[in-house]
């Protein structure tokens, strides 16, 4: 029993006792809570539509139930209500799938009256999931209809054919359906699988050789301290963007397979052509070099491998939190955020995978990584001449 | 004879960190290691710099070997600077210590080819000095087994292989029989002589003295970073035996 205590005492004491063992124990939590926070205002925001938006809202056989129509009268929204005949539907139903039109809202003939003597009318709501101004105007009708039919028996009327069938009323196609989804998940589980493949290899590399105690032995040959550097980054980034096409070929591949449930139709990848996979390529490859380079110099200022994965872990939070941002499958306008490293490759990915390719921000984007590539490898150089750094007793 | 290694006045000192100065036990936050340290090896001769646990051997041979930079002083081999052209010294030296390791993934065979490129060996002597260091040391038998496998004394022959792959005219050894075996030890000193009779010169770095008196032709007596006496070993022992020489040198610098 005495020793039971005594051992776990000593146990506890490591654990407690040294602050980095402490910060160890304490980060998990925090990085969960920073994560969900930026995650959850992300989300929200999705299907939110852009203020100040005038929302075009086409109707047939409107009905003249002044309560129905005060929906169209709300402080929140600018509705602009324009009344259709129903050869038109086909038409509307159309402009709806690519995003022009916001929402169709098709009455049965005779609704009023047919309402009236309770035999159920039916309205059909028809407006595009992808489109976040479609998705609020939908919703706000919804809602105002299903609540006038839940709390009023004079609302007897049937929405969108009743429960359950309404999915056929989402005009959003298969293509866009599948790129919003993909864009949701794709480049943030991309960026961490890349970031960890990085920071497995590319940790150990110097680090561990100042461990073991080679790497003086390569210090005393007459090779520039630039060419080691260089050395070691291209055969890290080679073996990282081996890994990480791997991962990305897995990812795509499993994407139809785990999202295959959210949308009935399915998941397709058509939407992606030879362009696409090429940009996605590029942004792989820049993230490789620059998480493969950044990791190396933080290896190469550490003493031991577990010094070096230490280092690490502040970037792999920052890297995880810029992850969750290209969550919200919003891409900036303003260029200069193109510029932020780690940010511009998540949304470089981000608007390559939501269709919305800039040429300007990808040039921005593969331009500053370069440079942050560059700035990193001459770092390493430098350091690497530093007897401080690689001879710190 | 000629001068092929000088070294003038070189001085190094450390800053240390909280937990070094608790290790040393030192209020200070600067360590010299290396205080105005002087001498000269002829070509041809094997010098031996003997001093106690921290004298600063180490660091010495560190500078010389352009490992580490000094803040004062400099040192020349074959009159090429150590401080302004390192490049070139690497060129014209060959380093070895048990610090230096080889990596445990490759075969003796790969390094050697690996350090002779770096180095720029070209093709032929490359075959022609892999032969030789590897028949000399045994190395053949086991050249294809990844270092890792190795026992210590095998390491240490692969190193001293692969740190002489391209010829050098000066060869630095920071305790040449550490952690090795009286076979093993004796292997490696026999080589050192070897390579002296084929007129190269050899620095090393040892606090044994029978090791001194048995290869080294001059001796320089490192205390506290300083060199106190540089003398031929057949001078400095023609009354006493070297180990009572350095306990009285010893006890005049130090006073105890
Ligand atoms: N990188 C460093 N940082 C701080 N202090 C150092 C560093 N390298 C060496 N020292 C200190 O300088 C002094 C000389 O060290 P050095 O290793 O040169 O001695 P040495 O003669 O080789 O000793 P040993 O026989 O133990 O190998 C020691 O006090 C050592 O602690
Ligand atoms: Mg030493």
């Amino acid at each position: 029993m005495k020793n039971i205590l005594t051992i776990m005492k000593k146990e506890l004491k490591r654990f407690f006792g040294d602050r980095r063992m402490l910060l160890s124990l304490i980060l998990p939590g925090l990085i969960v809570f920073v994560l969900y926070t930026i995650m959850g205002q992300f989300i929200g925001s999705i299907g939110k539509g852009d203020a100040n938006h005038d929302y075009n809202v086409y109707i047939v056989n409107n009905s003249n139930d002044k309560s129905i129509n005060d929906l169209h009268e709300v402080d929140k929204y600018k509705i602009t209500i324009n009344e259709v005949d129903e050869d038109q539907i086909d038409a509307i139903k159309e402009d709806i799938k690519i995003k022009t039109k916001d929402l169709l809202i098709v009455f049965e003939k005779d609704f009023d009256a047919k309402k009236n003597n309770g035999t159920s009318p039916t309205v059909d709501l028809y407006y595009n999931s992808t489109n976040d101004n479609s998705q609020e105007i939908y919703t706000y009708y919804l809602t105002g209809l299903s609540e006038k039919a839940i709390n009023d028996i004079k609302y007897n009327y049937l929405i969108n054919g009743g429960v359950g069938a309404g999915s056929t009323n989402n005009l959003a196609t298969k293509e866009d359906v599948s790129s919003q989804v993909i864009t949701m998940i794709v480049p943030y589980i991309l960026i961490i699988f890349l970031f960890t493949g990085c920071m497995g290899i590319a940790t150990e590399s110097i680090a561990g050789e100042k461990e073991r105690g080679t790497i003086a032995t390569l210090l005393v040959t007459p090779t520039k301290r630039r060419d080691i550097a260089l050395g070691k980054v291209l055969a890290l980034s080679i073996t990282s963007v081996f890994s990480s096409v791997v991962t990305f070929i897995a990812v795509i591949a499993s994407v139809p397979n785990m999202m295959g449930g959210v949308s009935e139709s399915g998941i397709t990848l058509s939407m992606y052509g030879v362009k696409e996979i090429l940009l996605i390529l590029l942004f792989i490859v820049l993230a490789v070099l620059l998480f493969t380079s950044i990791l190396t110099v933080l290896s190469t200022l550490a003493k031991s491998i577990k010094e070096a994965t230490q280092y690490a872990m502040p970037i792999m939070v920052i890297t995880m939190m810029i992850g969750v941002l290209s969550m919200s499958g919003n891409i900036p306008t303003n260029p200069a955020l193109y510029l932020v490293p780690v940010y511009n490759i998540a949304m470089g990915l981000t608007s390559v995978f939501a269709g919305k390719i800039d040429a300007l921000n990808i040039i921005l984007a593969t331009v500053s990584n370069v440079a942050y590539i560059a700035g990193a490898v001459f770092a390493l150089t430098k350091l690497f001449n530093n007897e401080k750094i690689m001879f710190s007793k | 004879m000629k001068e092929l290694l000088v070294v003038k006045n070189l001085k190094k000192t450390f800053k240390l960190s909280k937990k070094q100065q608790k290790i040393e036990k030192t209020t200070s936050n600067l360590k010299v290691a290396v205080n105005d340290l002087s001498f000269t090896a002829y070509e041809g001769e094997i010098y031996g710099l003997l001093g106690p646990n921290g004298a600063g051997k180490t660091t010495t041979l560190r500078i010389l070997s352009t490992l580490i930079k000094a803040d004062e002083g400099d040192a020349f081999i074959d009159g090429i600077s150590v401080k302004e052209k390192p490049n070139d010294i690497r060129k014209k030296i060959g380093f070895l210590t048990s610090e230096l390791k080889l990596e445990d993934y490759y075969t003796p065979n790969y390094m050697f080819d690996y350090f002779a490129s770096l180095h720029g060996v070209d093709e032929k002597d490359l075959l022609d000095r892999k032969n030789q260091l590897f028949t000399r040391f045994g190395i053949d038998k086991f050249s294809e087994v990844k270092i890792g496998d190795l026992s210590t004394g095998m390491k240490q022959k692969v190193s001293i292989a692969v740190s002489l792959v391209h010829n050098p005219d000066l060869i630095i050894f920071d305790e040449p029989t550490n952690g090795l075996d009286v076979i093993t030890a004796k292997t490696v000193t026999d080589y050192l002589l070897e390579l002296k009779n084929q007129g190269k010169t050899i620095i090393i770095s040892t606090h044994i003295f029978s090791l001194v008196e048995k290869i080294c032709d001059r001796v320089g007596i490192i205390v506290n970073g300083h060199m106190v006496e540089e003398d031929y070993v057949k001078e400095l022992t023609k009354e006493k035996d070297l180990e009572d020489v350095f306990f009285d040198i010893y006890k005049r610098e130090v006073g105890e």
